[in-house]
């Protein structure tokens, strides 16, 4: 019963996500940085990790989404340049993918504490 | 382990446009000084940053050079003054003041920014802690 709540493809997931937008968010905060880095190539999630991490969301398949991984951070294409010395990140974009990453975050830590919260209930008998 | 998200990253671009801004300051200050260390008149100060990949893994900001611009500054003519040549002229610096205001305002954006990322990360290790209640 309580492996059932916890194995599921459902909360793999929200584990593998917080995983994946906890690094996302050094990498973005790493571009912020260096806004003004002469050259600077912003760095993101690699786009096959991503392809790979919506292929194994969308089958379910608990045991391929936990063999993901924390994916290894790369420079990002098709990102136009900003300035002439060929820095691509763009502050705005920047700022908005920040806290776009934050609400991916906090909505898989939110499924996993509600995960808990049905647990306790399931032992407790009480609706706190 | 960072305990706040992306400490690392933030710390370092706050600490380098922090460096700029330091840089620009002195450059406003010394907008009519004609007669710096070393003669000459006083050359405006330019900080450079470069992409620095830190010993855990993380990617960082750091200052590469602070170096000086080399380009001349306007000559005025001014016989009266202690620093005029032979023919009276007078190198001032070459600073422009509505370059250093420019730069000011981009660099303290950058600054906010920074600000910002380590705010979203607060509220991220936030969250992390406030799933044990």
């Amino acid at each position: 019963m309580i492996e059932g709540m916890f194995a599921g493809g459902n909360y793999a997931t929200s584990l593998e996500l917080m995983d994946v937008t906890m690094a996302r968010h050094k990498a973005l905060a790493a571009n912020v940085a260096n806004v003004h880095t002469p050259g600077y190539q912003r760095i993101d999630i690699p786009e096959p990790f991503m392809d790979k991490l919506e292929a194994a969301i969308k089958s379910g398949d608990e045991v391929e989404i936990k063999g993901l991984g924390i994916p290894e951070m790369k420079e990002a294409k098709g990102f136009e340049p900003q300035t002439a010395d060929g820095n691509n990140v763009n502050l705005d974009e920047e700022m908005m993918f920040i806290a776009e990453n934050a609400f991916a975050f906090e909505m898989s830590a939110q499924m996993i504490s509600s995960s808990l919260r049905r647990l306790e209930t399931a032992i407790t008998g009480r609706v706190k | 382990m960072e305990f706040l998200l992306g400490l690392e990253a933030t710390t370092s671009g706050l600490n380098a446009q922090r460096q700029r801004l330091d840089a620009i300051f002195q450059n406003i200050a010394n907008v009519n000084t004609t007669e710096a260390a070393g003669g000459g008149p006083y050359k405006r100060q330019v900080v450079s940053f470069e992409a620095l990949l830190n010993e855990k893994g993380s990617m960082t900001v750091g200052i590469k050079s602070i170096g000086t611009d080399p380009s001349p500054g306007a000559m005025i003519h001014d016989p009266s003054h202690p620093h005029a040549n032979e023919e009276g002229n007078v190198e001032m610096p070459n600073v422009s003041m509505s370059r250093e205001m420019v730069d000011m305002l981009s660099a303290s954006r950058a600054y906010e920014a920074n600000l910002a990322a380590l705010r979203a990360g607060r509220s991220m290790a936030q969250k992390t802690l406030e799933m044990s209640r």
